[in-house]
């Protein structure tokens, strides 16, 4: 994210710690869609994705008091959403048995069954394209599936997913490097 | 494909394809590389797919939140009220239990304009602690050090809790002023 942003995000922090409700309001139309597009993509269910949203956007107001500044304040909205997200996937572990399948390297990926009208990507006309991704997106281990998300769905630079995952830099870059070329060789007959 | 352009294509996945970055070095190698021109046109399409894959704007749940965090300031404000009241009752009892309570004669000796709205309602609570008071008067025989010390410590516990209710309370306030 560029600087500017940054400190945008700061300006809009400080306005709604002051009172306005306004800067919390823009705050929220900053981030609404990337956040979303996150969780959808992480719960498999975009009516799920919208309720953790609004949830996310609840608790940081709740503790936009404790926000420590020298954090951006989209790794802290994301870790906030991103927690929700994982304890919603753990809950949903242990109420049901996860089909799971074998992926190229061996390993046990589990099956997400996708209702139609929950679809994350329900909402690209090419259904063809919309099938493709969705299989190279499931296709990518679990480390670089997340990263993945957070950098595309999520709109995170490589420096705010370093923060958020509290990895090196240099491990991102190599990670999302190694994923992107995953994508790529997937997605081939659409590039 | 030699180290430049593994440099290149760092920076060209870093970028989706770097489309929007101006970037002498890459535009340089490109010019030059047929390889890495191809791996950035790639990368520019997966960059457009994966952008059209996220769902777009909701206007209606962006509306949601900033509602559901407005009623959430309202719940908040009114649940405030009630370390408000604590603080004050703590303070108001400590400060009776040590007798340094105006008597209600003092209310009585206020003029006369003051019979009425806030000065007769400050009047009651007056009396009422003035009573409290007497209580504490006719208990005083009872009333040992160590008593007294903790009435002082129910003060200072009060008018701490006052203080820190107040710095939330301004956020709310300001908040509530303008929904
Ligand atoms: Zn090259």
């Amino acid at each position: 994210m560029a600087a500017n942003d940054r400190r945008e995000d700061e300006r809009l922090v400080t306005a709604a710690l002051g009172g306005d409700e306004d800067a919390f309001a823009q705050l929220v139309r900053r981030y609404q869609r990337r956040l979303t597009a996150f969780l959808s993509q992480l719960v498999g269910d975009v009516e799920l994705a919208k309720e953790l949203t609004q949830e996310a956007f609840i608790r940081a107001w709740s503790a936009l008091e404790r926000y420590d500044p020298t954090y951006r304040f989209s790794t802290w909205l994301f870790r906030i959403g991103h927690n929700l997200g994982i304890d919603h996937l753990r809950r949903r572990r242990l109420k049901t048995v996860p089909i799971v399948r074998e992926d190229r390297d061996g390993d046990e990926v589990e099956v997400v069954l996708v209702d139609q009208a929950k679809d994350p990507l329900g909402h690209l006309r090419n259904s063809e394209l919309a099938g493709a991704l969705r299989e190279a997106i499931e296709a990518l281990r679990p480390e670089y599936r997340e990263l993945v998300l957070l950098r595309h769905f999520g709109g995170l630079s490589y420096q705010e997913i370093a923060d958020l995952e509290a990895m090196p830099l240099g491990t991102v870059k190599n990670k999302l490097f190694r994923a992107q070329s995953v994508l790529r060789k997937e997605l081939a007959s659409f590039l | 494909m030699n180290s430049q352009c593994e440099t290149v294509r760092n920076i060209l996945v870093e970028h989706s394809g770097a489309k929007d970055r101006q970037d002498p070095v890459v535009d340089r190698h490109l010019e030059d590389c047929e390889g890495c021109r191809r791996f950035a046109a790639k990368e520019a399409r997966l960059g457009d797919i994966l952008e059209a894959a996220s769902p777009p704007v909701d206007r209606p749940l962006q509306d949601r939140v900033v509602h559901a965090v407005l009623i959430l300031e309202v719940r908040r404000r009114r649940l405030a009220l009630v370390p408000v009241a604590a603080s004050v009752l703590l303070v108001l009892a400590g400060v009776t239990v040590l007798g340094g309570v105006p008597a209600a004669s003092m209310a009585a000796a206020l003029p006369a304009w003051a019979g009425s709205g806030w000065p007769a309602l400050a009047g009651m609570v007056m009396d009422f602690v003035g009573a409290l008071r007497a209580v504490a008067v006719g208990l005083a025989d009872m009333i040992s050090g160590p008593v007294v010390l903790g009435a002082a410590m129910v003060v200072a516990a009060g008018v701490a809790s006052m203080i820190l209710v107040s710095k939330r309370w301004r956020r709310h306030a300001l908040w509530s002023g303008r929904s």
